[in-house]
């Protein structure tokens, strides 16, 4: 029997998550769970840059606060920051974040897509990694002369057979873990 | 001969797919003073696509660009993508208008100044529409000015090349000559 593919469970866990996250509307559970994601793409192997999202997540709830409505609960002169809008901010932010670092999760260069696009998609893969190789040894010094040189090298080396599996970067036990993650999400809808 | 045709087709789509692939890339890594500014490395490879494929090649690589961005930075199921993939359509679809209907009166920098403007508008709608409702207004000058900006100095970028590169002549040779 052919083992189940670890790269398709986490994306259909993913797919899975993904109504139950968008579909939560209490603004603690929904908050947590985009946190969880955060922290099981630490977990998972990705690299996570804080400031960006950071500076993401502000910015949305910021310009949330230019809308006011409901009761005002803090006075800052320029800004009157009102519950209601403060809550959509925070609700939109955090919506923002979790479908990011959910996709961040969920979707690898392992996934598969099948047909005569899969194919194609495999070969452009296969061909980024060649120009990501060979792009350090081209000596052109111009910038548009490297790219020149770099796209003859790489049309005038043979097609070499595709690689059938590419080096996997999710084990199994991650995808046990987001299996759970996938299961609690639809619990907390229910709840 | 139609194998062979079709062949050549897929892999210059292929190559110019991975060239979004990798501009995508390098421009991920690069720092950006607000997340909403973005240079859009990845549609240099579009506007040679112009150039040199018909048609169908060139919404080959519109197709590619778009997946291999949520692919690459993990995007596919998020709003980010969502906002590219609508901004890389409608932009790819002007580009296209001018690029075929304008023949040689606009040159690649007005094709490519045309799509950012079109897909900086579709992308501030919708990040209106989904995001951050009203105050988008304040966000739209720079965001509009860097995307201007940026999308000239690509334009002129890829016309240079388009006018000296050896691949863009053995492409642009070989399609020209079968259509």
């Amino acid at each position: 029997m052919k083992k189940p593919d670890t790269a398709a469970i986490v994306f259909f866990c993913g797919l899975g998550t993904l109504p139950a996250f968008l579909f939560q509307q209490d603004l603690i559970i929904k908050i947590s769970e985009a946190g969880i994601f955060i922290l099981l793409n630490i977990f998972f192997r990705k690299k996570v840059r804080i400031f960006p999202p950071l500076i993401a997540f502000l910015s949305i709830v910021f310009m949330n606060l230019l809308s006011p409505y409901g009761k005002v609960i803090a006075d800052a002169g320029f800004l009157r920051v009102t519950d209601g809008a403060l809550e959509s901010g925070i609700m939109k932010a955090g919506t923002f974040l979790g479908l990011l670092y959910l996709s961040k999760i969920s979707v690898t260069r392992e996934t598969a897509v099948p047909g005569r696009a899969g194919k194609l998609i495999t070969e452009t893969f296969y061909l980024f990694e060649q120009l990501t190789d060979e792009w350090k040894n081209i000596e052109e010094k111009g910038i548009l002369q490297r790219l020149d040189r770099l796209l003859l090298t790489i049309d005038s080396k043979k097609k070499e057979k595709l690689p059938e599996t590419a080096e996997k970067s999710i084990n199994k036990f991650s995808a046990v873990l987001f299996a759970l993650v996938f299961l609690g999400s639809w619990i907390f809808i229910f709840l | 001969m139609q194998r062979h045709f079709n062949r050549k087709f897929d892999r210059t789509a292929a190559v110019l797919g991975a060239l979004c692939f990798f501009l995508s890339a390098l421009e991920f890594m690069i720092p950006r003073p607000l997340p909403f500014i973005r240079i859009g490395l990845a549609n240099f490879p579009i506007l040679l696509a112009l150039e040199i494929l018909p048609l169908p090649g060139i919404l080959t690589v519109v197709f590619l660009k778009i997946l291999g961005q949520g692919l690459i930075q993990g995007t596919l199921f998020s709003y980010t993508f969502l906002l590219s993939a609508a901004g890389s359509l409608c932009s790819a679809g002007i580009m296209i208008l001018l690029n075929r209907l304008g023949e040689k009166r606009i040159s690649l920098i007005g094709v490519s100044a045309a799509g950012a403007l079109t897909s900086n508008i579709i992308q501030l709608f919708l990040a209106q529409l989904l995001l951050v409702g009203r105050a988008m207004y304040l966000i739209a000058p720079p965001f509009l000015a860097a995307g201007l900006v940026s999308s000239i100095i690509l334009g002129a970028l890829a016309e240079t090349f388009c006018r000296k590169s050896l691949w863009i002549s053995r492409h642009k040779g070989f399609f020209h000559e079968k259509a």
